[in-house]
């Protein structure tokens, strides 16, 4: 079965394209929906099988990043998200809507909010590619994937900050961490690799039962190997890159 | 209450016509209010002040160019000898476009961007826009509504182009300029540097528009008048280039509500800056009211909702309706605009330049239809008024006639401007400067301003969002090298490709305007060739910023800069197809005291290509290549890098050779495609040294370079380490390939200098003789030395 | 009920790395004012409405505020604090506020209150030897632009 992919669009959304286009790629059928559409009941994120928060500046990132979407999905969309949730289907915020994800308190625990996405150390908003490890983790959708890849990172407020210890090394005992920053070998090591100063080098994490993803890094911005900035330099054979396996693997898990 | 006054210019002589126009801030000089006060006569009645703000509006230099469109008597002195002919300078640059008559550029010079093909179906639009004034007076909000202005024209040519990406060029003042120096009211150039970088940036972001090319100039001169240049880029269905107003279409407004923001913005930014502004002039913008309609617009157009559309910047609603109605006449009812608050007069609604709005033609029985589909994402779309076949713009506020006047008046009853400029070409002879210590010389152009790393500017932008981007602005190991363009590859299910970037160089102007139109355009098409791009598939954008244009010689030094301008883009037969200027951007000192920007020609090129994966980077790939140049250097060291660095005035400037460069970039081009070429980096800014510097940092990888084996005029170190000629490259060609290569190259100018080596540094010889061995930790330390 | 006027304040939690203050304290250093300790911002929303404190306090501890990093506290007149200049900038009248209106919007969504106005605003607490006339020089060359910024100077309690 294709599964069907709700690609949530609010004002100040701008990788939805580029998501429905990863996602159509790797097999699924997309659709970019609009807020209001399901507000206003015209479309149930019932029919779908994954939903996604792509990347932007919803509401401006107005207040704080992601934190009016995460204000706007508890009032208006909590009961649908419960639901959804609870039948093991799958969501995916992408950098932005990370963000939302950590403050609406979906991620980790689906509980009040217990981890934010701080302003960069550098107090700026940043373009760059990054190293990442792929930690072992209870997700189902990084299995396959080499031990390092490559993503661009691209935001201003990307610095994983757990409420406290607890929470920290909760979410490391459970596997819950999907991604680190590092260097070309693997180290967890600082700026430039480590761009925003995350906590323990965390770039992304999901649920305790791995169906609920958040990462600060763009995968659908590095699916051909001609995304990757020395792509003329490195000759890849694999015309597609690790990132896209992650698309691949949640479209898998429904077929 | 009374909404409307009366002004008295039927019984105004001169001396009382100007003082209307000075203290109404019109910026129309006496034959205008000649011209003005004659119509009014004619219909028998006095205007309204909306009837003299819209005139005022439509006819500044911001609106109608009036100094392009000017018959121009011009008188260039070449030693004895004297030439004196009349110019249109408009005419100079449409003429090339014409001559050259590519198919391939479909809307060019008429609507709000430039349009080429890129295949059946798509067309890029691209436009460059200015906007200095508000800069310099609110860094922040001025850049930003800069890149939300540009970002408007794209989504209102023809009937709407999708954004995808934008660029950004500025000249600033020193960074480091003495704080006592600066006169009252003018904002540090460090102040406004970072206004305008986190502008842009939040702008440009929060559109999900890419910001991936761009320069940065320095100079003393920009320290009272900065330069901001916004582009974009968009792409459109070719059967969406095509609009057209009908007889009784509303007149809709869609985005943000208008408020007394922005009065009086086009008629301010055609006049220079003195030290008291009014404080309406500038604003803030709202790019989340721009994205909001931006997704709903696209979709609106593929609907068909609407025949036409603009966007609502310099003049507002009167320039905007005024320009889509302008074959037909239209009528507004000021009162049902929604507003941002109450209080304002009818003059200010019809001339506010809130940002964020654009206007619609729609089709009665389509408009419920395009209101609500508007409403469904929370975009404000209210009808204003009909366009209705009355030769007439007629505007009301509530059933008062505030605005009546005939459209024909208001589009051609402007007076022609006769001018005179005058140039005096300089005796350009060589300087003769030697270094007294090269390897210290090496360092300082690449710690200098314009040369040194922009990469703490460029990495607040996002530079790929919609994952279109390609080559991006950094490259190499650790994306640590630079790229001489971008590479976008705007359909996901393709791989076609679209290359911008650009050329600008002020300083080549100081000796010769000429050489420095034909210098820009030659670096902005290497620039494009060296990505892997088509010479015969670019086309290019003009933007002139000037000075105090009233003064004959600085009139003469822009006259002088257009016919480069045409000459060189027809000699490298690359057409122009959207330009802009910027004139005035001088500044008032107390003392009397004018102080004029240089004047700056940026031009802009997107070029088209047939495959992103057959494209070249500026990086050495691998140590054992060889290291090529091309081209030819010559004693053209005027005005270059080097004699800024140590404060050297005159020298001869850089003389672009067309015939053979073109033929030169042709082979590039195949050589590229055919990936015989592993790096490509064109020679500009800080000579041929800069350019291999910055092909080491990229790689991460050494090099060794005997000097002496560059083809010269004059073997001289200092000229062939830091000439500036044109048509100049440097290429990496594996060893295996050197007889294709070659082959490929036979019959032109090239040189084998040296090859990559696994050691990190640079090792200069000059006939077999070491000359210098430096670090690549220690270049890139020069490089990356700049404190923003 | 008239129209009261409240601001809430919020401002980093003290383990947070207050990363605009630290830029603000290297700005003020690069003018020439070297004696500066310690530049704390904190961002204003100043809320124009008929309704009782409580109600601001839920609009603060439910809309605005990151659970994790903020703290806010809500006042209507603003108070000195010792060993520190205070100054509070607002825009003028009529200028363009993108995040006042989304914070207008938000807590009408909320149905917290029906009828509202938001501005915002920022506020600088600054700690080191400077006198008055290097405040005022702080705020025109570096924190407003009097183009559109209102500003207000909160002498140092000693």
């Amino acid at each position: 079965m294709k599964p069907k992919v709700l690609i949530l669009r609010v004002a100040g959304t701008n990788c939805d394209f580029e998501t429905e286009w990863a996602f159509a790629l790797a097999g699924a059928f997309a659709e970019k929906v609009h807020i209001n559409q399901i507000i206003r009941r015209e479309k149930k994120v019932s029919d779908y099988q994954i939903l996604v928060i792509p990347g932007g500046f919803s509401y401006g990132d107005d207040i704080a990043a992601g934190k009016v979407l995460a204000n706007q999905i508890k009032l208006k969309l909590w009961e649908e998200i419960e639901k959804f949730i609870s039948q093991k289907k799958v969501i995916v915020g992408i950098c932005n809507g990370f963000q939302v994800l950590a403050k609406s308190g979906i991620l980790p625990f689906n509980s009040k909010q217990l981890i934010t996405l701080e302003w960069n150390d550098s107090g700026r908003f940043e373009d760059r590619w990054v190293y990442l490890k792929v930690e072992e983790n209870v997700s189902p959708f990084f299995k396959g994937l080499p031990e390092i890849i490559r993503m661009p990172v691209a935001h201003a407020e990307g610095k994983f900050l757990p409420q406290n210890n607890k929470v920290l090394n909760e979410i490391e005992r459970n596997k819950q961490i999907v991604l680190r920053y590092c260097d070309k070998e693997g180290n967890l090591t600082g700026y430039p690799y480590n761009p925003n100063g995350s906590i323990r080098n965390i770039a992304g994490i999901c649920s305790k039962d791995g169906l609920i993803i958040g990462m600060m890094p763009h995968p659908e911005r590095a699916i051909l190997k001609y995304h990757y900035p020395d792509f003329l330099k490195n000759e890849e054979k694999e015309e597609f890159t690790p990132s896209f396996k992650i698309f691949k693997n949640m479209v898998k898990y429904f077929s | 209450m009374n909404y409307v006054r009366e002004i008295d210019i039927l019984n105004a002589d001169e001396k009382e016509l100007i003082e209307i126009s000075e203290k109404n801030l019109l910026s129309l000089d006496i034959e205008e209010m000649k011209k003005i006060k004659e119509y009014f006569l004619s219909i028998g009645r006095n205007p309204t002040d909306c009837e003299l703000e819209c005139i005022a509006q439509t006819w500044s230099e911001h609106c109608y160019h009036k100094t392009f469109k000017a018959n121009i008597q011009y008188i260039e002195k070449n030693g004895k000898k004297i030439e004196k002919f009349n110019i249109c300078l408009l005419r100079e640059i449409m003429e090339v476009t014409e001559k050259l008559n590519y198919p391939w550029c479909i809307s060019v010079f008429k609507d709000n961007a430039g349009i080429i093909k890129i295949n059946e179906k798509y067309g890029a639009a691209f436009k460059v826009e200015t906007h200095n004034h508000p800069s310099a007076l609110e860094p922040y909000g001025g850049a930003g509504t800069g890149i939300g202005g540009v970002i408007r024209d794209i989504l209102g040519v023809g009937l709407g182009a999708k954004p995808i990406l934008n660029t950004d060029i500025f000249c600033f003042g020193p960074l480091d300029f003495p704080y006592e120096k600066l006169p009252e009211g003018v904002l540090h150039p460090k102040r406004i540097f970072r206004g305008v970088v986190s502008g842009v940036r939040d702008y440009g972001n929060r559109m999900g528009i890419p910001t991936a090319n761009g320069a940065i100039i320095f100079d003393d001169r920009y320290v009272y008048n900065c330069l901001v240049y916004c582009g974009c880029v968009g792409i459109i269905p070719v059967n969406k280039i095509e609009k057209k107003v009908n007889d009784g279409d509303l007149i809709v407004v869609i985005g943000g509500r208008t408020g007394r923001d922005g009065i009086h913005g086009a008629t301010f930014s055609s006049a220079s800056l003195k030290e008291n502004i009014p404080t309406s002039v500038v604003q803030i913008g709202n790019p989340i009211v721009e994205k909001k309609f931006q997704d709903v617009l696209l979709v609106a157009r593929d609907l068909n909702l609407y025949n036409s559309i603009t966007d609502c910047g310099a003049g507002g609603f009167s320039s905007a309706i005024g320009e889509m109605g302008k074959d037909i006449g239209a009528v507004v009812y000021l009162e049902k605009v929604p507003l941002k608050y109450e209080g304002l007069l009818p003059w200010e609604i019809f001339l506010s330049e809130s940002q964020e709005r654009m206007v619609l033609a729609v089709p009665e029985k389509k408009v419920e239809k395009l209101i609500n589909f508007f409403a469904s994402e929370d975009v404000e779309a209210t009808v204003i008024g009909k366009f209705v076949k009355t030769g007439k713009l007629t505007v009301y506020y509530k059933n008062k006639l505030v605005c009546d006047i005939d459209i024909h008046f208001l589009h051609k009853g402007i007076p022609k401007k006769n001018l005179r400029g005058f140039f005096e070409r300089k005796r350009e002879k060589p300087v003769n400067f030697k270094s007294k210590n090269i390897k210290e010389d090496i360092l300082k152009v690449l710690s200098s301003p314009i040369i040194s790393s922009k990469e703490e500017v460029i990495r607040q932008y996002d530079h790929e969002v919609g994952g279109r981007t390609i080559l991006k602005p950094f490259v190499g190991y650790e994306s640590r090298g630079v790229s001489d363009g971008v590479v976008l590859k705007p359909f996901y299910e393709t791989y076609e490709g679209l290359i911008i970037s650009c050329g600008i160089n002020p300083f080549y102007g100081e000796i010769d305007p000429y050489y420095m139109a034909g210098c820009c355009i030659e670096e902005c098409i290497r620039n494009i060739v060296s990505c892997g791009g088509n010479p015969e598939k670019i086309a290019i954008l003009d933007n002139f910023c000037w000075g105090n244009i009233s003064d004959e010689r600085e009139l003469g030094n822009l006259i002088r800069c257009v016919k480069g301008c045409k000459d060189y883009a027809l000699k490298y037969r690359i057409p122009f197809i959207s330009g802009k200027d910027s004139l005035n951007n001088y500044f008032k000192r107390k003392d009397g005291k004018i102080i004029s920007i240089p004047g700056t020609l940026l031009i802009s090129g997107i070029g088209i290509i047939e495959d992103v994966r057959k494209i070249c980077s500026t990086d050495f790939k691998k140590e054992g290549n060889i290291i090529f140049v091309l081209g030819k250097t010559f004693n053209e060291l005027g005005s270059s890098q080097f004699y800024r660095v140590n404060r050297i005035k005159g020298g001869i400037v850089p003389k672009p050779r067309p015939e053979k460069t073109l033929s030169l970039m042709k082979k590039i081009h195949i050589g590229i495609k055919n990936q015989l070429i592993k790096s490509c980096h064109d020679c500009s800014d800080g000579g041929l040294i800069t350019t291999i510097c910055e092909m080491m940092i990229g790689g991460n990888l050494g090099c060794k370079i005997d000097f002496s084996n560059v083809l010269t005029e004059e073997k001289e170190i200092e000229i062939v380490l830091f000439s500036e000629s044109c048509g100049r490259f440097v290429v990496e060609i594996e060893k295996e390939k050197l007889n294709e290569f070659e082959k490929l190259f036979k019959n032109e100018e090239l040189s084998q200098i040296g090859e990559v080596i696994e050691e990190k540094e640079l090792i200069g010889f000059w006939a077999n003789k070491k000359l210098f061995k430096i670090p690549l930790e220690l270049i890139y330390r020069s490089w990356t030395s700049l404190n923003f | 009920m008239s129209k009261e006027f409240w601001i809430i304040e919020i401002h980093k939690k003290k383990n947070i790395k207050d990363v605009f203050g630290q830029d603000t304290k290297k700005s003020i250093e690069e003018i020439g004012i070297s004696e500066i300790d310690e530049v704390k911002v904190s961002n204003l929303y100043k809320i124009e409405a008929k309704t009782d404190k409580k109600n601001i306090e839920r609009i603060a501890k439910e809309l605005f505020i990151d659970n994790v990093s903020d703290n806010f506290s809500i006042y209507k007149k603003t108070r000195t604090k010792k060993g520190f200049w205070i100054v509070e900038i607002f825009l003028k009248e009529g200028v363009t506020d993108p995040v006042g209106e989304t914070a207008r919007k938000t807590i009408i969504e909320s149905k917290i209150l029906n009828d509202v106005v938001v501005k915002t605003g920022k506020k600088y607490y600054i700690k080191g030897k400077i006198n008055q006339k290097q405040i005022k020089e702080i705020c025109e060359k570096i924190l407003a632009n009097t183009l559109i910024h209102n500003y207000f100077i909160l002498k140092k309690r000693t």
